[in-house]
């Protein structure tokens, strides 16, 4: 944090809301570029949808939104929370994670039983379970849960955690009507605390609000 | 800036569920069974040939230990890179020398456990040679312990579910070359088990004292190259 907006907000010693904040992005495929001149600020308080086709450049820009990987060109600023106002280590006794992020690519390793995992997220997760794990599912081996009940389980503990910070790339993916109603309903609550994003090639659930940026491939349309 | 932070109470308090969810998930592939029947089944017919009055020494006790070393001998980064799971566990859970401390955590208990079922079925087949099963279990347990970072470094750059067994090719080409063209023996030198003598703890000192300080060591380089091919946080 020596630089920018981030070491002006730790001074300040007050806790604000996580801001998400892009700036003259460029993000390349290849020889490809997929967005250009992106710039655009996201504030906690609604779930941000970013949405398109395959292909459009989604998961690229949740990547360099979420900072796992650099822009091409431009930069991207994660300001205010948690981190703003505490050291690490006491963000952490907290329950304080600056970023949570999940791709449906994501997957358990199949040999562990379903409650070895639920366990470890019991471990590492304080409070609350916006996404409550299926205890019945017990003794199943990871390899032998359905697509859907794995997604579940590992979208339930990365939301289970204080975030400042939420990118989802494609959450709805494999799960069921109930389920996807459940978890628009814990976004929309974790949206109060957190700067959310999520992607999606779907369209934006029914009961959703917040702001909805449509990559096309060629651009970005708000 | 620091992201990702550990579990509520800090890096040290993630440690311990995360070996042991490793340790579990060790347990629960299906190569640990598989190491256990080789283990069982190699002793067992060096044993058979024993009470058929051909003496098969402890050699055989080797063979049956390194067979079942290399089914179980891994650490399941390469699997975790091709489930993304390293990166769930990193940028939401966990920093990575956390992640990687886990790993190295539950593989010293699994090496433990290994040994010590090695010393009873040993003893079990060679009929109650206990103080010799312990000794050659606890030489091959060093002799493993002292190779476990390099199995660490070739799961970080090698999609290979037998890590250990390339690096047992690894270093017995190594042996053979170097004898071959410098007469030497050093490579076993450097691990102190030319001082072996079966039956005489106090033989075991070199190798212990290697591998105590070495195979640490060796973690803490091995471990700054593995996080360079983990997912950034």
């Amino acid at each position: 944090m020596s630089d920018g907006p981030d070491s002006r907000a730790a001074s300040d010693g007050n806790e604000r809301r996580p801001t998400l904040i892009a700036e003259s992005l460029e993000i390349r495929r290849g020889a490809t570029v997929i967005v250009s001149g992106f710039t655009w600020t996201h504030e906690a308080g609604h779930v941000a949808w970013l949405v398109g086709p395959n292909g459009a450049g989604k998961s690229s820009l949740m990547r360099v939104l979420a900072r796992l990987e650099p822009a091409a060109a431009g930069r991207v600023t994660h300001l205010g929370g948690h981190a703003d106002s505490d050291s690490p280590a006491e963000a952490s006794r907290r329950g304080a994670c600056r970023v949570g992020y999940y791709h449906p690519s994501m997957s358990l390793p199949g040999e562990v039983v379903a409650r070895s995992f639920t366990r470890l997220g019991d471990r590492l997760v304080p409070h609350d379970k916006p996404l409550a794990p299926d205890r019945a599912l017990g003794r199943k081996r990871c390899a032998d849960l359905s697509t859907g009940e794995e997604k579940r389980l590992l979208l339930g503990q990365i939301l289970a955690r204080a975030r400042d910070f939420l990118l989802l790339d494609e959450p709805y993916e494999h799960l069921s009507g109930d389920a996807r109603l459940e978890l628009t309903d814990a976004l929309t609550r974790l949206a109060r605390r957190s700067a959310v994003v999520v992607a999606t090639n779907q369209e934006v659930p029914d009961r959703a609000d917040g702001p909805v940026l449509r990559l096309t491939g060629t651009g970005i349309l708000t | 800036m620091s992201r990702g932070y550990a579990a509520r109470g800090g890096r040290g308090e993630a440690i311990g569920p995360l070996a042991l969810f490793e340790l579990r998930r060790g347990a629960q592939r299906p190569s640990s069974l598989l190491a256990l029947l080789l283990l069982a089944g190699t002793l067992a017919l060096s044993h058979v040939d024993e009470w058929r009055g051909r003496s098969a020494g402890e050699g055989f006790f080797g063979h049956a230990y390194l067979l079942g070393a290399i089914a179980f001998m891994r650490y399941g980064l390469a699997a975790d890179r091709r489930l993304r799971f390293d990166e769930y566990l990193i940028v939401n859970h966990v920093r990575p020398a956390t992640y990687l401390s886990a790993k190295v955590c539950a593989m010293a208990i699994l090496l433990v456990a290994y040994g010590a079922v090695a010393v009873v079925l040993e003893a079990a087949f060679s009929g109650g040679g206990f103080a010799d099963a312990a000794w050659l279990a606890l030489a091959f347990t060093l002799a493993a312990w002292m190779f476990a970072p390099l199995v660490m470094l070739v799961e970080t750059w090698a999609d290979t579910s037998l890590p250990a067994a390339v690096v047992l090719l690894a270093y017995f080409v190594t042996v053979i070359t170097i004898y071959m063209v410098g007469g030497t023996l050093a490579p076993l030198d450097v691990l102190g088990i030319t001082h072996l003598e079966p039956g005489y703890w106090s033989s075991l000192g070199p190798l212990t004292l290697r591998s105590l300080i070495g195979a640490p060591l060796a973690f803490l380089l091995v471990g700054a190259a593995a996080r360079l091919s983990l997912p950034r946080c």
